[in-house]
Formats: C-alpha cells, structure tokens, sequence
C-alpha cells in the first residue's frame, strides 16, 4: 500500500476508529449513567403517558402546555430515552469485545513491577532456580501458571475475573435488547368472562410497537383465525374477616381454554399462578360484580334495578344517589373459625336528595314511587354519569342566578345484603335487599417474546455478578532479580472475591516463596 | 382451643409485641450513646463493650418482635411501613454486628445505631401497627425473597454510608491535627474508604437482586415486569447510583473525593426509595401501584 493509500484509508477509517475508543471508555459508562439518573429523577415526578386530558384536568391547560414542550411526560419512551439506552448498548457490547479480545494481554505481567508490588525473598531449594520453585509453590497451591518467561511468573488462582465480568457485561446488553424486544412486539388487553359465555382472544394484534412505527405490516387475513377460546366454568372468590374487617384472600378461574390449534384444556388460574397459552399470558386481574337492588314495602316488592360494584345507582322510591362498594361473595376465612359462606353483602353509602329536589321526604316518595318514573331501568348503573352530567347542567344554568347549595354529605348506611333488610333513613317502611348476586371474571393477557430474553440476562447477570463480588480469585505476578544479599523478588499479589482471605494467602505465599525447602 | 382464648392470647402478644420494641427503642438510644462516647474517649473499655452490649440487646430484641409478629400475622412481617421501618432497623444492627466482629470497626455504630433506632421511632410514633391479612398480589413466593434481599442490601448500604461517614469524619480531624488519641494516619483513614468499597459491592448484586425478583414477581403477578412506576424508577436510580459508585472507584480521577460524594448521593437516593416515594408520589399526583408498601 502506498503511503497515500495508507493516509487515504486512515483518514477513511478514522471517524469509525474514534467512535470505537470512545464507546469503549468507562468515561462514557459513567457520563451515560449521570444522565439516565437525571433523567429518570425527572421521569419520577411527573405522571408519565397519560391522555393530555388527564393532564388539563389536573394542572390546566398553560401548565400543561409548558410541561409537555419539555418532553418529561411520556420521557422513559423517548427518542431521548431510547438513543440513551442505545447508546449504553453499545458501550456495553464494545467493552465486553475489548474485554474478550484483550483478555491474554490483560493477565500477563509487564517488564517492570507495578509501584504497589511488595518486596519478597526468594529460595530456590533442591538444585531448582527460584523461578522454578515459584511455579512449583503456586502450583502447588491451586493457582494455574499463566506465563513463566524469563524472571517473570504470572499465576491466577479462582474464576477468571474479566470473563465473569464479561458475562454479566453481555447480559446487561442482552436485558436491553429484551426490553427493546419488548417495547417493538409486546402487546396486551384484558377480558371480562361470565360462566359458560365463551370468548375469544386474538394471540396477535395491529397494536404493536413495531406495527406502529411502520416496521411491520399487519396481516389481517392469515391473523383471522388465530385466536383462543375462553371459558368459565366456575368463578370462585375468597374472603377474610379480621379485625371485624373483610379483607380479599384469593379468587381463582377454572377456565376450559381451546387454543389456536384446537386443543382444549382445563386450567384453573389465580392471582400470582397465570395460564400461559398459544404465545398468551392470562393473569387473573379482578372481578366484574352485578346484583339486583330490590325496595320492599313490608313484604311487597315495588321496586327492582341491576347494580354493580362501584357503580352509583338511584331509585325511583327513594331519593338521592347509592354508592356500593364491592359485594362480598364466596367463601369466608376467618382465624381459628372454620370456613363458611359468606352473605353475599355490599357496604353502601347514601347521598341524600339535595332540598327541593324532587324525593328529598317520605310525601314525595309514594309520588316518585307511582308516577314520574321514566329512566329505563336497564341504564342505572351506566346512566348515572348521565344523571351526574345533566344534573350539572342544570346547576351550571342556576349559576347565573344564584351558586347551588353544596352536594349533602354521603351517608354510611350499612351493608346491602341478601338477608338482613337494609332501611334507609326518613323512608320508614322502606327496606334494601340485594338479590342474584353474579360475578364475572377479568382477565388481563399480554403478549411478550421480550421476557425470555430477559429472564436469560437476569440468569447471567446474578451469576456472573455473584461470583465476580464473592468467590475469590487471586491473581500472581512475581519478578525474579538478583539483589545484592542474593536472589529477592517482587510480588503483585491482587484478590478479588468478598469471601477470600487475602491477606492469609498472600502471607502463605511470601513464607513458602522464602523456605529453601518446598 | 375455644377461639376467644386464641385471639385474647393473640391480643396480649400484639401488646407485648409493642412494649418489646419500645424496651429496643431504648437499648438503641444507649447503644448511640456510647458510640458517640467512645468516638470522643477511643481508649475507654467501658463505652466501647456498653456500646456494643446495647446494639446487641436491641437487635435481640428486635429479633423477638419479629418472631412474635411472623406468628400473628401466619406470614413474614414486612407488608406495611411499620413493619418495613422495624425490618429495616433489624436488618441494619445486625449488618452491623457482623461487620464489627468480622472487621473490628467501631466509628460506624453511632451512624447505624441512630438510623435503626430513627426507624424503630418513626414506627412505633408515626405508623399503625395494625396487623392485616396479605393482599393476594402478595400472596407469593417471591414476596419472602424479593423484600429480605432488598432490605438486606439497605441494611449493607447504610453501614457502607456510615463507615462513609466516619471516614470522611477522620479525615477531617486528620487535617485539622487531632489525631494523637486516635492513632489516625491517612494510611488507616484510607482502608475506611476501601471498606466502603467492599461493602458496596458485597450489597450491589443484593439489590440486583432485589429489583430483578420484583419484576420477575410483577410480571408473574400483573403480567407486566416494568411499568416505571415511582417505585419502580427509585429503585432503578439507586441502583444506578451505586453503580455509578462502583464504577468511579474504578477511575484514578473518581476515586477520592467524586466517589464519596457519589455515595451520599446513592444513600440519599436509596432512603427516597423507601420512604420518599410514597410522599413524592402524593406531592405530585403520581400513581403507583407500591403506596401501600
């Protein structure tokens, strides 16, 4: 190659030669940690990747505005966030090359003694030369004799420290690209099931990272049939009654599951224990609960609506707003009592009517009650956002004439239960009995080919990592010389390992290297 | 047995439960004491053993509160901050005890034992100790593993950050002169500095732990291994935090001063992770899935 040739493929190869230093120096790993942790503080303290809405409701519109600009609301997936963990990637993969390729290099030692190596004496012993009977004394010892050139022995003894360090580096860089993995293909949803109401779930999905950024296209017609078959056959709920509380314990699916090649199988699945199927992972999530509201006068049924857990509901016979919370059913475990039943129950609040509103007394109940009826019964539990909507429309026309008084304070009124009566104050006569209690199912599914790739690195990374901290590895560079009151050498002696005793060893070491006999 | 029997002697033990920690609340106060004494009169036997002889007495103690609360709940006692606080102030004591013994250091002890016996009075003066049955989410195998680990690796960092301390507080007699009692070279200051170090890394691959069982657990659990919730994120920047610590002892021009500051600040970071969290949550109407912890 002529000299131009060489300036010419220098200058050619130098941009690529300058990125390859500077993605191998630890500097870069400690600034591109500075500035995640930065970043990741910030990420910390403002609510990421909600709807902008959320945001205006909270914080108003200006504030809003002048947070997003920055990019801080949906930062940990950012280009910023993500050219900073490829980045990291990088250093990573060109530290664990230099690492391999540099590793016969990186054990032997150099021409001179290192300022930190200690002065030692040295006998040979049955006619051998020290150097001799240095090898002989590690060997002897466990360590493996990596050089033994001229005057100078180098010797390691425990797990090689760079390679350790290597796999927990490449399994740092593997955990990476199991979370990119996982940002690209990952996807997931959830499904409500009732008892014997079979559904199906699609093991694919448009809504895909990669689908979104325009990497992949989607099939629509070869996904058409790819799906599972859900069914439940029995949903089973668990309760604990402690402190004169009811606490949830557990609640199980047994599900029968067709998947995308047709076979079909029982599972029961519960919090903690999901089912894994056709490339799917069902979790059992929560429970959807319906119920009926019954109004009895005496023993006289006037009034039936549907409600749900957490979901406001009203009636046409008494006045106000109802809030239920969740309907105690199943099974319940109780300290040193034996199983039982539990009374399928829902604790409930009462908001009185506001004064003047049509209901707010008994009078106006019988009239309520026979008369001005004209909710669909159906939408109770859906329509009282309507209800809320509309009432505050209008509050919001009053408002031009007088402020409306506040909302009356939501009263505890007791359990709505299938046995005892619930009686609702100012409404004598008047009892609440909860009736057909249902539950549903929820299931979230997700779809991850990400976490194989991760559990592998995490693997590695503990291995590597446990051995690299704890198990003691030692490593030996002994020069040899002629002093002027006979032989005498210096040791680089260098331990790694938390559970060593270094200073015990390289004390054996310094007296063997010392005795003339072996 | 008639189960009103049962729960009254469930009833005794709650309270005899609490009388024990505030008995270990006190043995933690004398053990602060006596290190402070013997950080001013280094060649006094008697502050030195009292100093130790009262840290011992309230892990012990600690130890039978643990025990007394594993029976009454039926499961291990770290589901809510008060049972995480006094965890927390065990696990640190007895890190350090082992690293005295092991080490023969005693500087740090005043440092420990006033973040053990600060946690064991945030505790018994700031939280309920009311004993609830485990939420199903953690009705897991890991929640035993994930939650020891973690807090083992605390307890680690926090005699890490009090060795930290004493060094950097010898240093400071060391330039100012006084240094005749206490037979300080820079020397010996330096192996206070090295120890860090080792600790550190002796604790690192613990919290590594700590992190990866939770979301090897979330996913098991919320099908999900990382949702960056505040938790989650604090948990990743003490993490980094150390890490960057370990790293900068690696370079000649982070390993003094840079690598001590570095830390403070994964210490400051790690506390924020377990108590910080739920209050910066609150303060700035972030979510999380962790408030309960």
């Amino acid at each position: 190659m002529t000299e131009r040739a060489a300036r010419s493929h220098s200058s050619w190869t130098a941009p690529f030669r300058w990125i390859w230093r500077e993605l191998s120096r630890l500097r870069l790993t400690l600034w591109l940690l500075i500035v995640m942790f930065v970043a990741m503080i910030v990420g910390s303290i403002f609510p990421q990747g909600y709807d902008p809405e959320m945001y205006i409701s909270s914080w108003g519109e200006a504030k809003y505005e002048s947070i997003a600009r920055w990019g801080v609301l949906n930062l940990f997936h950012s280009k910023f966030f993500l050219t900073l963990g490829i980045v990291l990637l990088l250093n990573l993969v060109v530290c664990s090359l230099v690492r391999w390729f540099g590793r016969s290099g990186a054990r032997l030692a150099g021409e001179r003694p290192p300022a930190y190596a200690r002065e030692v004496k040295l006998e040979g012993g049955h006619g051998m030369s020290p150097s001799v009977k240095a090898v002989s004394v590690l060997e002897s010892r466990g360590y493996k004799v990596l050089s033994s050139t001229g005057n100078v022995v180098t010797a390691r003894r425990g797990p090689w420290p760079e390679g350790v360090s290597l796999l927990y580096h490449i399994a740092m860089a593997v955990a990476i690209i199991g979370f990119i993995v996982s940002a690209l293909f990952a996807f997931e949803g959830d499904v409500t099931l009732y008892p014997d109401e079979p559904q199906q779930v699609a093991t694919v999905s448009d809504e895909t990272g990669a689908i979104r950024l325009g990497l992949v296209k989607p099939d629509t017609t070869a996904w058409a049939d790819r799906y599972v078959t859900l069914n439940l056959n029995e949903f089973i709920t668990e309760w604990e009654y402690y402190e004169e509380k009811y606490y949830p314990r557990d609640w199980f699916s047994d599900l029968t599951v067709e998947d995308d090649n047709g076979r079909s199988r029982d599972f029961m699945i519960e919090v903690n224990r999901p089912l894994r199927v056709s490339g799917l992972t069902f979790y059992q999530m929560a429970y959807d609960q319906t119920f009926d509201v019954v109004v009895m006068q005496d023993t006289l049924e006037v009034e039936r609506v549907s409600g749900s857990a957490y979901v406001p509901f009203t009636l046409e016979s008494i006045g106000g707003m109802f809030f239920p919370g969740t309907m105690r059913v199943g099974t319940l475990y109780q300290k040193y009592h034996d199983t039982e039943p539990v009374v399928p129950h829902t604790p409930l609040k009462w908001q009185p009517p506001a004064e003047g509103e049509p209901g707010e007394d008994a009078t106006d109940v019988g009239e309520m009650a026979h008369g001005e009826a004209e909710e669909p019964e159906g939408e109770h539990g859906e329509g009282s956002e309507h209800a809320e909507e509309a009432a505050h429309d209008e509050e919001g026309e009053e408002l031009e004439e007088e402020p409306p008084p506040p909302p009356p304070e939501k009263l505890e009124i007791g359990d709505l239960s299938a046995e005892v009566p619930l009686e609702v104050e100012g409404y004598e006569g008047y009892t609440l009995i909860l009736e057909n209690p249902y539950e549903g199912s929820v299931l979230t599914y997700r779809h991850d080919p990400g976490v194989p790739l991760l559990y592998l690195s995490i693997i590695a990374f503990m291995v590597g990592l446990a051995i690299r901290t704890y198990w003691p590895s030692y490593r030996v560079n002994l020069w040899i010389e002629d002093g002027a009151d006979g032989r005498k050498g210096w040791l680089a002696f260098r331990a790694a390992g938390m559970l060593g005793e270094p200073e015990l060893i390289e004390e054996d070491l310094v007296k063997a290297l010392a005795e003339p006999e072996l | 047995m008639d189960p009103q029997v049962l729960i009254a002697r469930d009833a005794s033990l709650f309270a005899a439960e609490r009388t024990v920690l505030w008995v270990a609340l006190y043995a933690y106060g004398v053990a602060f004491v006596c290190y402070v004494m013997h950080f001013f009169a280094p060649r006094n036997r008697l502050f030195r053993q009292a100093a130790t002889a009262a840290l011992v007495a309230a892990a012990g103690l600690q130890t039978a509160v643990i025990v007394i609360r594993t029976v009454l709940k039926g499961a291990s006692p770290f589901q809510s901050l008060y049972e995480s606080l006094a965890w927390f102030a065990w696990s640190a004591a007895v890190a350090y005890l082992v690293i005295e013994w092991r080490r023969h250091v005693k500087l740090p002890g005043f440092f420990v034992s006033l973040i053990a016996g600060g946690a064991v009075l945030y505790a018994l003066l700031g939280q309920n100790p009311e004993i609830k049955p485990l939420f199903p989410a953690l009705q897991s195998s890991w929640f035993f593993w994930h939650v020891a680990i973690a807090f083992a690796s605390y307890a680690i960092f926090v005699v890490a950050f009090g060795v930290e301390i004493s060094y950097l507080l010898q240093l400071l007699f060391w330039k100012l002169g006084v240094t005749k009692d206490y037979g300080l070279t820079r020397d010996n200051i330096s192996r206070f500095h090295r120890s860090v170090h080792q600790l550190v890394l002796f604790g690192f691959p613990m919290l590594t732990f700590g992190i990866m069982s939770g979301a090897a657990w979330a996913n098991e659990a919320w099908g999900v291994y990382w949702q960056w919730d505040p938790k989650e994120t604090w948990s990743l920047i003490t993490w980094f935090a150390f890490a960057l610590y370990l790293h900068a002892r690696v370079m000649p021009r982070w390993r003094g001063a840079p690598s001590s500051l570095i830390m403070i600040l994964a210490f400051a970071c790690m506390v924020t992770t377990f108590l910080g969290v739920s209050w910066l949550a609150k303060l700035f109407g972030v979510p999380s899935l962790h408030l309960y912890g």
